[in-house]
This record gives structure tokens, sequence and C-alpha cells, in this order.
């Protein structure tokens, strides 16, 4: 496949998973299927840009794995919040001290 | 250069995206302790937002980098004009941004979602306004790479300085990627 058809799938895949997001944010109550679904899009989305846009598929590994990590960070803490929110209230609340 | 030492366009480029990444990861670690300690705000607070405008910068974004994507494919192939004519592309479609953006306040504005509103619409307008002053340099970046293609300065075999920029702004575009669904679309 040449690079000008992968950046142009990608861009298709990309414009279709934000569409997706957006009938969630018009119709999904909160749920933990819910809230996995927009952290999984998130993170697709996310390593679609960085491998297909960025190209750091093959780039430096300090560069790579930082950025790929960043693309982690977002739907990882939407998932752990939605799993453990009471107890991270508890540790981050002012109220503690 | 191995591909293993391989840095895309310049390494004065990856401090700042670093430096921009991480000032977001700081941002996203506030979003979300303040999500933990409001959960009823938080969850009620996408309703008051217009997820027509969040979706539609969404695609601004996404098809901006496209665009500048073209433009560095293009180059490598020592194809000046039609280089700029995708960076023309990009800077006519990330102009939408603002425009969207500005709309977008004064909708929120007149249905009192203000500044110092809840923590939710704090937060918001916090992330938001932080990322429009990101997109407004890549604007400003992104002009001085259309300067420099149409006289010539990029070839096939040099051609970094647009690489740097086209890193700088798809790594924007990730943090918007980030932004929307923690305001529009997270229930």
């Amino acid at each position: 496949m040449t690079n000008r058809k992968r950046l142009t799938i990608s861009w298709l895949f990309l414009m279709a998973l934000t569409l997706s997001s957006a009938l969630m944010g018009e119709y999904a109550h909160p749920g933990f299927w819910i809230i996995t679904s927009v952290a999984f899009i998130t993170a697709i989305k996310g390593r679609l840009i960085i491998d297909e846009f960025m190209e750091l598929g093959d780039a430096s590994l300090a560069i790579r794995r930082t950025v790929r990590l960043f693309g982690l960070l977002v739907p990882a803490l939407m998932i752990l919040t939605w799993l453990f929110g009471p107890r991270l209230a508890q540790w981050t609340s002012l109220a503690t001290f | 250069m191995s591909n293993q030492s391989r840095i895309p366009g310049n390494r004065a480029i990856w401090v700042g995206i670093f430096a921009e990444l991480m000032e977001f990861s700081l941002m996203f670690l506030v979003y979300f302790i303040a999500r933990v300690n409001h959960p009823e705000v938080f969850h009620a607070g996408p309703e008051k937002l217009s997820l027509m405008a969040g979706t539609a910068n969404t695609v601004i974004m996404l098809t901006s980098s496209w665009f500048v994507a073209r433009a560095v494919l293009a180059i490598r192939s020592d194809q000046a004009s039609t280089s700029f004519r995708w960076l023309l592309a990009a800077f006519f479609t990330a102009i939408g941004y603002p425009v969207v953006k500005a709309l977008e306040i004064r909708w929120n504005l007149e249905r009192g979602v203000i500044g110092d509103g809840d923590v939710f619409q704090m937060t918001y307008y916090y992330l938001t306004f932080n990322h429009l002053v990101h997109v407004s340099w890549g604007l400003l970046g992104m002009l001085w790479i259309m300067l420099r293609t149409w006289f010539g300065g990029y070839t096939a075999s040099a051609h970094q300085g647009m690489i740097a920029f086209a890193s700088y702004w798809h790594a924007t575009d990730l943090i918007w990627l980030m932004i929307f669904p923690l305001f529009y679309v997270l229930p």
C-alpha cells in the first residue's frame, strides 16, 4: 500500500471514530462499557496520529515511547477514575489535610 | 542515522513538543482530580456544551493534520508546488478552528457557561484556551513553512524544517483528540 493510500485510509478511519464518539456523546449514559469504549476509541485515534501522521513507528525509541505513553495517559485515567473514583477522591481531596 | 536514533525534524522542536505534552499531562491530571472530587458536576457538564462545535473542531484538526502529512509526502517527491497547495489547504482548514471556537464561546456565554462557573466549566475554559494558544502558534508556524516552501526553501533531500513543523502540528492535534472526549463526550 502506498503512503498516500495509508494516510487517506487513516484519515477516513479517524473521521469514522470521531463520529462514533459524537454519537456516544449524544446518546450514551454513564457505565463501565461506555467509558471503556470512549477510552478505547481515544487510544486508537491517538495511536493512528502517532504512527501514521507523525511517522514515529521508526523514530528514536525515547521519542516514540514518550509520545505513545502520552497517547495512553488520558484513556487509562478515564478507566481508572471510573473504577476507583471515590478512593482517588479521598487521596486527592484537600479535606484530607 | 539509524532508525533507532532518528529524530523527526530537529532536536529543538522535540524539546518544545515534550514541554507541550508535559504541560497538558499536568492539566489532564488536574481535570481527573477535579472529576473524581465533583463527579456529579462532571457528569452533567457535557450537556451544557455544544457537541457540534467540539466535533467540528475535531474534524478540522484531523483534516488539517492530514493535509500537512500530504504536504510532507509531496516534498519528499520534490514536488514543491504540490506541497505548497497541501499546506494552503491545511491553513485554510485550520483557520476554521479559531472561528468555530469564537462561535462556541458566544454560544456558551449566551447559555451561562462562563469562566468562573462551576469546576467543569473552569477546567473546560482553562484547557481549551490553552489549546487555542498552541493552535495559534501553530498557524503562525504554518505560514512560515508555506513561505519557505513557496520560495523553494525545501527539497526532497532537505526539508527538516517542514518535518519539525508537521511534528508540532500533529502533536497539537493529538492533544485535541484527548481534550474532545473529556469535555464533549464522557458521560
